[in-house]
């Protein structure tokens, strides 16, 4: 079981799917759009696209007879937000250490 | 914006054993973790490959967040490659207490590296890791998924939803 964001991370750790979410992050294409840049068979193709069909990364509408898929940003909202989030932790805790790292630099060297 | 893998890194005008004693001993992570209170800092620390590292700081709230990192290698005043995890005050791995959906366990890796004349590079690098690869994989190295040409292709999914939310 995976939370949310594990999922996208997972969904994105591939770089075909990565490749894929940024043709899609260009405008809809349609399956054969999106697989043709990669030397892959169709049935691997098609496997990239559920699973990020799963992840809810994309979807696929029934608007036109192609189906063109199209990227959901909710889910790369939340990877880029909790990066974000994350990184601003992180720096506030080295700011916190660089002071104490200072502090001791100078007790140590009024001794 | 930002990129993944999340990386920070800084620069210290001090010697990399300083360095690595403030940043890896729990009587000095006290002070830095914890710098409005270092008695509240909890750490039951086992510093080996293999050991283990409860510790509680207080958050934003004054309330202790609990973690669990447990080393998966430690290269003195080099690296340490760690997993990292939210958990409860009895030391039971648990989701963030305030972010539900946040990853259950980062793998960590932070390098010390001496740049001579008593100064230290400190680097971090984070990166989400499923349940199934924290379980069976060997880390150091282990991820050329997540690797090459993610940092500029996460730049380009932010470029585009900045565009979505302009």
């Amino acid at each position: 079981m995976l939370d949310p964001l594990s999922r996208t991370l997972a969904a994105l750790a591939d770089p075909t799917r990565r490749a894929m979410v940024l043709r899609l992050s260009q405008g809809d294409a349609t399956v054969g759009e999106l697989g043709a840049p990669f030397a892959l068979s169709q049935p691997a193709i098609s496997k990239h696209i559920k699973v990020l069909q799963v992840a809810g990364l994309i979807t696929q509408t029934r608007a036109a007879q192609t189906r063109p898929c199209r990227l959901e940003p909710a889910p790369l909202q939340e990877l880029a937000a909790f990066a974000d989030h994350f990184r601003k932790v992180t720096e506030g805790q080295l700011d916190q250490f660089a002071t104490y790292l200072a502090q001791i630099e100078i007790a140590g060297a009024s001794k | 914006m930002t990129t993944l893998p999340l990386t920070v890194s800084r620069v210290f005008s001090a010697p990399v054993a300083l360095v690595w004693a403030v940043h890896t001993e729990p009587a000095h992570q006290a002070q830095w973790l914890s710098p409005g209170n270092p008695a509240a800092y909890v750490s039951q620390m086992d510093f080996r490959e293999g050991g283990r590292h409860f510790y509680g700081m207080p958050g934003p709230d004054g309330s202790l967040m609990y973690g669990v990192q447990v080393f998966r290698k430690i290269v003195p005043m080099q690296k340490i490659v760690l997993i990292q995890s939210f958990a409860d005050k009895d030391g039971n791995l648990a989701a963030h207490p305030m972010a539900p959906t946040w990853p259950r366990q980062m793998l960590s890796t932070t390098a010390y590296e001496d740049l001579g004349h008593g100064t230290t590079r400190l680097s971090i690098t984070w990166v989400p890791l499923d349940a199934t690869l924290a379980e069976n994989a060997t880390f150091d190295g282990a991820r050329p998924g997540m690797q090459g040409g993610w940092d500029h292709q996460f730049d380009q999914i932010a470029a585009y939803l900045a565009k979505l939310t302009a």
